[in-house]
């Protein structure tokens, strides 16, 4: 019964990410006037559940979504500002960073990279691997890898 | 020997600390994120994002980088003077590690604009800068190190198992590194 509980709120929460995550291949809605994208790849040893961003001009805190184990990029079409990678998941475990996690700014009508992260137990770390996330981005977009990458979206 | 003299010119230019009368950005002991020199620019004052965008763009920053890019292309009324050089070297650097469509179409453009002296001095500035200038990094946040040895005592001494077979731990304090 537990289980299911879980099983049905994380669920849940993926629904609430479609709002900000783009999905593999699915037609790009155009970036309105002070909205960009926020591109970051995770390489994780187990899948992750519920990763959480909180928008430090908002204070909003949202989810979006879930990563299987092994290296997958995210792409999120945002509102231009500071955003955090604050939390996730794994298995029955919540992990919170301190000092709001990891930062970065997104710029409107920008692919704004962000880092790679390689969320391991008990240190995760970042740093930047443009060329995973431009493989990854050929794959699942390759519309909006072209559009802002270069025209073969190839490094 | 004028090589030389010009890039010791455009490493001033761009970064020697001076006054602001002469156009140089100065020098910031306070650490400024990427997210200040927006605000500033913003709140309608070029000048000072410009200061911070170039303190950021010596420390690796591409998106400060290729801000400078673009106050050098336009030029700020009273603090630096356009220079079409500096603005393509300063987005080459920008675009060497996290090459985007928008970098690339402003490079393209403004050296359409100069003439092949300009070209010139473009590769010979670009080739120099790039052996001394980091790039491909975001700065957002100050670094903190984190004593890892610590961090992984303190882990361990925490973990326990709970009866299944997931392990139940304790998430240490300052899980994040960022480098």
């Amino acid at each position: 019964m537990r289980k299911l509980i879980i099983i049905s709120c994380l669920m849940f929460i993926t629904s609430c990410a479609s709002e900000y995550k783009l999905k593999p291949n699915a037609e790009l809605v155009p970036l309105k006037s002070n909205e960009g994208y926020l591109g970051l790849v995770i390489n994780t040893l187990d899948p992750l559940y519920a990763i959480q961003m909180l928008s430090v001009e908002t204070d909003q805190t949202f989810y979006i979504g879930s990563v299987k184990k092994g290296t997958s990029q995210i792409t999120l079409q945002l509102p231009e500002g500071e955003y955090c990678f604050i939390g996730f998941d794994v298995y029955d475990l919540r992990i919170d960073y301190t000092d709001k996690g990891f930062c970065t700014y997104i710029e409107a009508n920008e692919l704004n990279y962000f880092n790679e992260f390689l969320v391991r137990n008990p240190v995760t770390r970042s740093y930047p691997n443009y060329k995973k996330y431009v493989d990854l981005l050929r794959v699942d977009h390759p519309v909006l890898c072209k559009k802002f990458v270069n025209s073969e979206c190839s490094l | 020997m004028k090589k030389l003299m010009f890039i010791t010119l455009f490493l001033y230019s761009s970064f020697v600390y001076s006054n602001q009368s002469d156009g140089a950005c100065k020098k910031i002991d306070t650490f400024f994120p990427y997210k200040a020199g927006i605000v500033a620019e913003k709140s309608g004052e070029p000048e000072y994002a410009f200061d911070i965008f170039c303190n950021l763009a010596f420390k690796g920053d591409y998106r400060a980088q290729f801000k400078l890019a673009q106050y050098y292309n336009q030029g700020l009324e009273n603090y630096i003077e356009p220079n079409k050089v500096y603005a393509v070297v300063w987005a080459r650097i920008a675009n060497t590690k996290i090459l985007t469509r928008r970098k690339s179409n402003f490079i393209e453009q403004v050296m359409s604009e100069l003439p092949d002296t300009g070209i010139n001095q473009v590769d010979e500035l670009y080739s120099s800068a790039i052996r001394m200038i980091p790039t491909g990094i975001r700065i957002d946040m100050k670094y903190k190190p984190l004593d890892l040895k610590k961090i992984l005592e303190e882990h361990n001494k925490k973990q326990q198992y709970t009866g299944s077979r997931i392990k139940r731990s304790e998430p240490p304090a300052g899980l994040g590194i960022i480098e």
